[in-house]
């Protein structure tokens, strides 16, 4: 019983880590790249994210569920913090939101 | 700048690249380069730098496009035989890419225009096919302090490297004088693998692009020489030479000078 809790207490922490509440992060940009297929929806990205300083934080609201997982993975591999990535039910739509950490 | 929607997507592979993005993309832009010679190398490099989007491309050459030059001198072509090459390269470049600038410069490169004809660019490329261009190139880089990415290729082996005055060396410290003309292959001798200069070609782009976009480690003090017959490269150190006649603290070489033709023209 007490090895359950212990696992669940874990799951949740990094849970907390991964997904932070919206209310929680403040973004200096936003932008808007539905309809956009890759490569062109990490290249709206990246372009974004150059006009940035580091630490300052972007909402991309996108609906190519394939860029859903492949802009986190480039954003990290490029060195830049993933802070969310969440599905809007129903919508087909999707946001990420990430800090710029390097140029 | 900005970029438009057209550019965007026309360079989109070089913006995701983190090495490249859209700052680098603008530096390829605005860049100004010169290219001697629009054959065997000329040709692969700069369409190469064309398709990249370097803005301003100029090209050197008083020759014409011959039937004996399509075997690889891939930006001219069999509706441009008779033409000038630099205009027919040109003609080539832009329609590749719009946003490419090519200066036609339709003549020779000798001691008392050189300085002139290069100073308003960041890099030369010698794609040049006899050794008088090449030590003229050369000299005049190392004056004016221009990055030089110079590329040679004889049947199946080719060699590129890439002189950075002031800070490496440059060919004279690798080949202090011209070879004797009798020691150049004659014509009939010098043939050449047509895919061999667009290798060659080909990595004189990718220095040119790496100088432009400050990104890896240029050939400096170094010449890569392919030997496509083995598939082998081979990287050998080039130090800098404190003798050398052209580059050294106390050059022997002060100013430019033509050396006599009796080359053969590959
Ligand atoms: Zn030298």
């Amino acid at each position: 019983m007490t090895g359950a809790v212990s696992t669940q207490g874990t799951a949740s922490l990094k849970k907390c880590e991964v997904f932070m509440p919206e209310s929680e992060i403040k973004s200096d940009k936003k932008i808007d790249i539905k309809g956009l297929v890759c490569p062109y929806t990490f290249v709206k990205v990246k372009l974004a994210m150059e006009e940035m300083e580091p630490g300052q934080v972007i909402e991309i609201l996108l609906d190519y569920p394939e860029a859903a997982k492949n802009i986190p993975k480039s954003l990290s591999e490029q060195g830049q913090t993933v802070m969310k990535v969440q599905e809007l039910e129903g919508t087909g739509n999707w946001i990420i939101i990430a800090r710029k950490e390097t140029d | 700048m900005e970029f438009t929607e057209d550019q965007i997507q026309r360079y989109s592979r070089h913006i995701i690249l983190a090495e490249v993005g859209g700052k680098g993309q603008k530096k390829l832009l605005s860049a100004k380069v010169l290219m001697v010679g629009a054959g065997g190398l000329g040709c692969p490099a700069g369409f190469y730098l064309a398709a990249a989007g370097v803005g301003t491309i100029a090209i050197v050459d008083d020759d014409r496009v011959e039937l004996s030059n399509l075997q690889r001198q891939i930006a001219h072509s069999t509706k441009t035989l008779g033409m000038l090459k630099a205009d027919s390269a040109k003609q080539t470049f832009e329609s590749l890419n719009p946003d490419v600038n090519v200066v036609a410069i339709k003549g020779r490169l000798n001691k008392d225009n050189i300085l002139d004809i290069i100073r308003d660019y960041d890099i030369v490329v010698d794609g040049s096919d006899n050794f008088p261009t090449r030590y003229l190139v050369n000299d005049a880089c190392v004056f004016l302090k221009k990055p030089l990415v110079s590329g040679a290729i004889l049947r199946f082996e080719g060699q590129v490297t890439t002189v950075l005055p002031g800070d490496g060396h440059c060919y004279r410290c690798l080949f202090e004088v011209p070879p004797p003309p009798g020691l150049v292959p004659s014509c009939q001798e010098a043939g050449v693998l047509g895919v061999l200069p667009g290798v060659i070609g080909s990595l004189q782009a990718m220095e040119v692009l790496k100088l432009i976009l400050g990104k890896g480690q240029p050939l400096k003090n170094s010449l890569l020489i392919y030997d496509a017959l083995r598939a082998n490269f081979r990287k050998v150190k080039v130090p800098k030479n404190p003798e050398c006649p052209v580059c050294s603290e106390h050059p022997s070489i002060t100013e430019l000078q033509d050396y006599d033709a009796g080359y053969c023209q590959l």
